[in-house]
């Protein structure tokens, strides 16, 4: 697999995200062979055979169209893994253990983890705008799957996973969000009780780290014996309503505190434009306030798109690898994302 | 989610502090969210044990305190086995203790797949139109697979 190439792209789902709010969302599906043990409790040999009966069935599904990859993480080269995990694709588990195979299509909107905790987790992933057709897609295709494989299942509590909390339709949703006006004025009160009403909980940039960086946070939501309807209209209750108050904060700060902004945005700007150094937090609380103020109009001249670009490329194994450096100079990290961030402003500057 | 003080248990619980006007919020186990609490517990641990602490599910052998250490279960039967503590701890966490759902079933959403199908080549002929070519093509792939679908589902 081109690593190189795959480190450049920026997954199908992240391109042209035309929402101020929400970058991407994704659902994952956790599901089990039924009358067997779950992974822990499962032999090598048996665990092997799993794989091989999900893997024969799973690549003639219509859903990767004859397009997709395999990575055995148990052969894979930790730099790839450590890739993967960055963009969502591997789990924190997968590298832990090395015992899963990974199936995705290069959209990267369609992955499968096979023989982690729960022998199956699927995961779809999406535009910020197509919650719906991504919640149907995606029941389309696990269903197809319960059909071919037949996942264990009980009435009453349904799927069953290895944990608990994901009993019902053993599914989570998780929203990536960027919310600057809610962090700038402090509303982090505000923030909370939306989170707590929903029990809906906060994560990290990468898929099961806990590190914000800058205004973006990640949202998910569990099934906890719910259905996926029933967990849908809660992550789209809770959504709306984050983005009534981000939008309400962004009206305060334009209205009421526009010196400040103005100051806050093209700060932002500068460092990013001439700093020689740059590590993982600086970079994206500053991409965080540019966002900002191409959103509010301050900064016309910097496409959109740059920051669908930006996202994944200023991960650290994503600079590491790109540009060979090795795991502990920080400073070089530091100094390939400043140029790297310098490079992509000027790909996507334009006269407006 | 692994816990993220003690990196071993499964992280059930957002710890949320308020810290000189700084959220600081960390996923944690149980175990370490009662530590970080100072004690406070959720529930009486004896409400929390079936009446043999040292039984272990027939099937996977998973005890009690195996769980309580990595809160996983081993088999499908040990729903069955613990289920007593299932049910108390589920009506507390989410105030129900069973699902109303069903099996996902592919076949109930053949008639969404016909009307998407309508929908993206109406699309399809407006982009034409336009002479939109890029975004035409993209949806053209996207009425492809929704035609493989249908024909799976059909055929299945």
């Amino acid at each position: 697999m081109d690593i190189l190439k795959l480190i450049e792209s920026v997954p199908d789902y992240m391109n042209e995200s035309a929402d101020n709010i929400i970058i991407f969302q994704s659902i994952k599906y956790y599901r089990n062979l039924e009358g067997l043990n779950f992974t822990s409790k499962l032999s090598a040999d048996d665990l092997k055979e799993i794989k091989k009966k999900i893997l024969n069935n799973v690549t003639s599904l219509p859903l990767w169209e004859n397009n997709y990859k395999i990575i055995e993480s148990e052969q894979a080269p930790q730099e790839l893994l450590l890739i993967l995990y960055e963009r969502g694709i591997a789990g924190q588990e997968t590298i832990q253990t090395r015992n899963s195979t990974l199936i995705f299509g290069d959209d990267e909107r369609f992955i499968l983890r096979i023989g982690e905790r729960d022998h199956l987790k699927f995961i779809v992933n999406s535009e910020f705008n197509q919650l719906d057709e991504m919640v149907q897609e995606s029941q389309i295709y696990i269903g197809i799957l319960d059909k071919i494989l037949r996942f264990a299942y009980k009435e009453g509590l349904g799927y069953l996973t290895s944990s608990p909390r994901y009993l019902g339709h053993a599914l989570n949703f998780s929203a990536m969000c960027h919310i600057p006006a809610i962090f700038a004025l402090g509303q982090i009160q505000a923030f909370s009780q939306i989170l707590q009403k929903y029990l809906i909980v906060l994560a990290g940039i990468m898929d099961s780290s806990l590190q914000t960086y800058g205004a973006f946070v990640q949202l998910k939501i569990t099934s906890f014996l719910d259905t996926v309807e029933e967990v849908k209209n809660k992550m789209k209750s809770a959504l709306d309503e984050i983005r009534d108050l981000e939008n309400q904060m962004r009206n305060i700060i334009s209205l009421e505190r526009p010196i400040e902004i103005e100051d806050r945005i093209y700060k932002s700007y500068a460092i990013l434009q001439n700093s020689k150094l740059l590590n993982i937090a600086e970079a994206f609380e500053n991409l965080s306030n540019l966002r900002l103020g191409v959103e509010l109009g301050y900064i016309k001249e910097i496409h959109p798109s740059f920051f669908d670009k930006v996202f994944f490329r200023i991960l650290p194994n994503h600079i590491r690898v790109f540009y060979a450096v090795q795991e502990d100079d920080l400073t070089k990290e530091a100094e390939m994302r400043a140029l790297l961030v310098q490079e992509l402003l000027e790909k996507y500057y334009y006269a407006g | 989610m692994i816990c993220q003080k003690c990196n071993q248990r499964e992280a059930e619980i957002l710890y949320t502090e308020y810290v000189e006007g700084i959220l600081l919020t960390t996923n944690l186990c149980r175990i370490c969210a009662e530590e970080a609490a100072n004690g406070v517990r959720e529930m009486p641990e004896e409400e929390m044990e079936p009446a043999d602490k040292t039984a272990k599910c027939p099937k996977c052998g998973l005890s009690l305190n195996e769980f309580r250490m990595s809160l996983q279960l081993g088999c499908p039967n040990c729903y069955d086995y613990f289920s007593p503590f299932f049910k108390e701890v589920l009506s507390r966490v989410v105030h129900r203790s069973s699902f109303s759902g069903e099996r996902i079933n592919p076949d109930r959403f053949l008639l969404y797949i016909e009307s998407e199908i309508l929908k993206l080549n109406d699309k399809l002929k407006e982009l034409k139109d336009r002479e939109e070519f890029k975004e035409a093509i993209k949806v053209r792939d996207k009425i492809r697979k929704l035609e493989s679908i249908k024909k799976w589902i059909s055929s299945n």
